[in-house]
């Protein structure tokens, strides 16, 4: 052929192809090729080429039209068929339906909670520009890194680095509670922050009221929350009033006055506050001229920077620690006169990405609990699997109800259908399957989310709004799970021979699918048997920690917290409790267990130095251990008999041990430091202050001391009758106003707060559980519809050894025999891998339980039985088919 | 017997006039000389494969020709019932005009 010829657009040419009718299109293309050339020379090509583009659009509406109007036909009689097939095998279409929204649900639950955790901190403009400096510091025991930095920092780093855009620091008050007074209402609030004044121009808060720049450019003015304008002031407006804080316990009383009101803020902040203060003049931080107190031995602030454009945090982050490397470094050498510091021993200063810090960071002093990455990767995993199982479901029990439609399939394929067109029209079916599911689905999912929310602790809606923006989600997911599910059986189906598929015979798919459906069966009872093995090893070991013998009696106790503001009649106060019937024990304590202590270098009296060893210490009143029922090891406890008691100390058995005394009695020890000296009168056993998270670690117990009763920090522990609970709390509340009216009152059951340590776990493991549940229940379909399967597919199989006289128990056992096979596989695959799994998340307890023979032989029991009740159902009634019946057609 | 519609009829006897000649461009071309008013390809296939169906026209592929990109050209011509379906058409025409007086139309118009 001459190719200097000019030859038509060849994508033009392409089009024309597929649009025309097939049968002209040969005349069509000829045709048009030849004006094309006539026009080429005629008029040029380009004209010749123009017109033939200009030809082909020409054809594009009817084209459309028509493709639509076909593809809406074929799409009616599918679904007309669908449902007829559907109807027919009722119980069947719903159990596949059921799995697949169930496994989609589930999806959409972990989908939803893991959006929420990715999304922390994201809101905020410049999320990417905004980093936290934190303080690496390293230690006897390695380093401790802490989220929490000296104050004069934040302008250190101002001044000296022009890639920082701005600086900004928050503050959170360290007292357990914050005192706020309007008017006659008084508060004890948690939520007290302090913002230096450009806090606004790092996070974009939104305000309601008030210019971001400027509301807390006063010393002494205070932004606060809707719900907290609501509670204090009801409908009035906020602005301009004024709020009286008393910042620690005892301390003295501040007036704030209200500048601004925030907009809502989200719950997906690493961050939180009611009452946002202006850390100018902080009371605290303040020397006498009025200037912030440069001190550099206390981290107290979170310092926050946003980077100008186009600078790479790591490189900022090498030059930050070289220059401030060097006043971290002095100030230890200050503080610690005579020592030098090596490079390796000085603090060192990093830089964390603001969207990191929900997930990724877990450093000492964070402002809140944060969420952990592992936790969600955790779930999509177990999200993927479940969707995956749902979607092994749906090939089996489809390909399992395809033996009853070869009759349908062999008649298509007699009439003309290609094989293309029948998986079209199977993948079809299983994408209208599944969006029906999908819908479901998103039915379950609003109706498990209140539920779900309660547990986790999250505050998940949704809404129309929220609707809209998952719905490209959910296409996907019904485009993907409409793939998986849909493409083995449409091979399958499709790949029928229509002889064969007609003659009536059930079609048995050889050893080829059925060590596929085989394998599946393994693989879900696997995933469902490990996950069962997980959850029950994380709800035994979070019930051990929960009643585990405590070394103290935390049921009946209650807390009163805020009990320094009473001073002076701390001890009249005790007495008049005592008097109250329902009151067993009082005690006066800085801590209880579960709270955080301090800790001291304490060294045995006469030793050197160099024996000195860290205790958490904890000053405690009379009844202290009495009140917690503590076991006393050997001595006695502190008593108003002996007037020395107030320099008297209780260890226990720990602390014995790491100060290294043989008879501890009568010893006495000395806090380095302040070179105070205590006498050692009594050895309690070892308890848990601490969550049991934690070893139990050495322990003093101090005296009545004088100079501890001045701690800024002071409760009340209240042992109290079971009977009339409530009443009792009622009398300490009265007998609490009628010693002061500045200070609310406030009591909690320390059971409820040292249970609350293992909340998290107990969520995450309660999720566990349902998802458990969720997968297990798919392996119980997924059988049941291979019975079913299997049921049909041997019928004839089963007509013949019954007539030839094997008892219906004999069928039976055959039938069940043949899939709790499988189902033992999996015990032997998924046994040692949760085994070992599971070992290995022990161990991140210091207190665990052992994983034991008895748990994994329930959970084998458990599986087997219910997979043996989902066989048998079938099974019994094949069985029960008279051969007359099922070998009529042979 | 069905009536052809008008474009039935004018395409049917343009392939009748063209003889061997009568392929999708020359049948276009015949049309669009004799009416005055443009056949394209597109309008002249569709009734074709429609006429084909009912069997009025036949198609054949004659030689292949270098200007049709090496494609061989489709050659309609009628069939008896194609023939008989014009004859058909005509004479219900022609019956209709028989009794019309077009004397005096006839002379106004000229």
């Amino acid at each position: 052929m001459n190719t200097s010829q000019p030859r038509p657009p060849r994508l033009a040419a392409w089009f024309l192809d597929k649009f025309v009718d097939s049968s002209v299109a040969y005349a069509v293309l000829g045709d048009f090729e030849e004006i094309f050339r006539h026009k080429a020379t005629s008029k040029g090509l380009l004209v010749a080429k123009i017109w033939y583009w200009f030809e082909v659009a020409k054809s594009f509406p009817p084209f459309l039209v028509d493709l639509c109007y076909w593809s809406f036909v074929m799409l009616k009689s599918q679904f007309s068929i669908s449902f007829r097939s559907g109807r027919k095998h009722a119980g069947f279409s719903i159990m596949t339906m059921l799995g697949l929204s169930v496994g989609i649900a589930s999806c959409l639950l972990i989908g939803a909670f893991v959006r929420d955790e990715l999304s922390f901190d994201r809101h905020y403009d410049n999320a990417n520009q905004i980093f936290r400096v934190g303080v690496e510091t390293p230690g006897p025991e390695g380093s401790i890194s802490s989220a929490a930095t000296p104050r004069p920092l934040a302008e250190l780093l101002g001044d000296q680095f022009p890639e920082i855009h701005t600086v900004a620091r928050l503050s959170k008050e360290r007292a357990e509670s914050v005192t706020v007074v309007s008017g006659t209402e008084s508060h004890t609030e948690i939520g007290f922050v302090f913002a230096d004044s450009n806090i606004f121009d790092v996070f974009s808060i939104p305000l309601q009221q008030g210019i971001p720049g400027k509301v807390l450019s006063a010393p002494f003015s205070v932004v606060i929350t809707p719900s907290t304008a609501e509670k204090y002031f009801g409908l009035e407006d906020p602005i301009g009033q004024t709020l009286t804080v008393r910042l620690r316990g005892d301390g003295d009383l501040f007036s704030y006055q209200v500048t601004g009101v925030t907009a809502d803020l989200p719950s997906q902040s690493h961050f939180h506050f009611d009452f946002l203060a202006s850390y100018q003049q902080h009371p605290f931080a303040t020397a006498d001229d009025g200037t912030e107190r440069a001190d550099w031995s206390d981290s107290d602030v979170y310092t926050y920077v946003q980077l100008n454009e186009n600078v790479i945090s790591e490189t900022l982050e090498s030059k930050i620690v070289g220059v401030v490397g060097d006043q971290l470094r002095l100030q230890v050498e200050r503080n610690q006169p005579g020592s030098t510091l090596g490079d390796g021993d000085s603090p060192k200063l990093f830089l964390q990405a603001l969207t990191d810090i929900h997930l990724r960071s877990d450093l000492a002093n964070e402002f809140e609990q944060n969420g952990d990455i592992r936790t969600v990767v955790f779930f999509v995993l177990v999200a993927l699997l479940i969707l995956f199982l749902a979607c092994v479901n749906y090939v089996n029990l489809t390909t399992a109800r395809a033996s009853t439609r070869t009759k349908e399939i062999g008649i298509r394929k007699v009439l003309g259908s290609y094989r293309r067109q029948l998986v079209q029209f199977f993948l079809t079916e299983s994408w209208i399957q599944v969006s029906i599911a999908t819908i479901l689905a998103l039915g379950m999912f609003w109706m498990i989310l209140p539920w779900f929310n309660s547990f986790s602790g999250k505050d998940i809606q949704l809404t129309a709004q929220s609707v809209l923006e998952i719905s490209p989600y959910l296409a996907v997911i019904t485009v993907i799970v409409g793939i998986m599910a849909g493409v083995y059986p449409a091979l399958v189906l499709s790949s029928f021979q229509p002889a064969k598929a007609l003659k009536g015979g059930k079609n048995d798919r050889g050893m080829k699918g059925s060590l596929l459906r085989n394998g599946l069966v393994v693989f879900q009872f696997s995933v469902a048997v490990g996950l069962m093995i997980t959850t029950v090893v994380m709800q035994r070991q979070m019930a051990f920690m929960r009643s585990a013998d405590l070394g103290f009696d935390k049921e009946q106790v209650l807390v009163i917290d805020g009990t320094q503001g009473l001073k002076q009649q701390t001890e009249s106060f005790r007495r008049e409790l005592l008097k109250l019937p329902g009151i067993i024990s009082v005690a006066h304590a800085e801590s209880v267990p579960g709270r955080s202590i301090g800790s001291s270098m304490f060294v045995e009296q006469g030793q050197d130095s160099s024996t000195e060893v860290e205790l958490s210490r904890m000053y405690a009143g009379f009844d202290y251990p009495e009140t917690l029922n503590l076991k006393l090891a050997e001595g006695r406890t502190f008593s108003l008999d002996h007037a020395t008691d107030s320099t008297a100390v209780l260890l226990n058995q720990a602390a014995v041990k790491a100060l290294g005394i043989t008879n501890p009695l009568g010893k006495i020890i000395v806090r380095q430091g302040n070179d105070r000296i205590y006498t050692v009168i009594g050895v309690v056993e070892d308890y848990h202050f601490q969550s049991m998270y934690s070893e139990i670690e050495p322990l003093a117990i101090i005296g009545p001391d004088p100079f501890y009763e001045n701690r800024p920090r002071q409760l009340f522990i209240a042992r109290i009758a079971m009977e009339d609970v409530e009443q009792t709390v009622g009398q300490i509340a009265k007998t609490w106003g009628s010693f002061t009216s500045e200070i609310p009152f406030s009591a909690s059951f320390l059971e409820a707060e040292y249970d609350a340590n293992y909340q998290a776990d107990q969520n995450v493991g309660r999720a566990f559980g349902l998802f458990t549940a969720v997968a297990l229940l798919m392996a119980l379909f997924g059988l049941f519809g291979l019975a079913t399967y299997a049921a049909q597919v041997r019928i004839s199989e089963i007509g013949v050894r019954r007539v030839f006289g094997a008892s219906s128990y004999q069928i039976v056992w055959l039938m069940v025999w043949d899939f709790t096979r499988f189902v033992l596989i999996s015990f032997v695959i998924a046994i040692p891998i949760a085994f070992v799994l599971m070992q290995k998340w022990l161990e991140d307890f210091p207190f665990r339980i052992a994983i034991s023979v008895g748990m994994i032989g329930t959970i084998i029991l458990i599986t087997l039985a219910s997979a043996i009740i989902a066989v048998s159902y079938q099974s019994v009634k094949a069985a029960r088919v008279p051969p007359i019946d099922s070998l009529k057609y042979q | 017997m069905e009536l052809l519609t008008r474009s039935e009829e004018l395409l049917l006897l343009a392939i009748w006039r063209l003889q061997e000649e009568a392929y999708g461009i020359q049948i276009g071309e015949e049309l669009t000389s004799k009416t005055g008013s443009i056949w394209a390809i597109g309008a002249i296939y569709g009734p074709l494969h429609r006429l084909e169906k009912k069997g009025y026209v036949r198609s054949s592929q004659g030689e292949p020709k270098e200007e049709r990109g090496g494609r061989r050209t489709v050659i309609y011509e009628l069939t008896i019932k194609g023939k008989e379906a014009l004859f058909h058409a005509k004479e219900v025409v022609e019956s209709l005009w028989a009794n019309i007086d077009t004397t005096a139309f006839k002379l106004v118009r000229s």
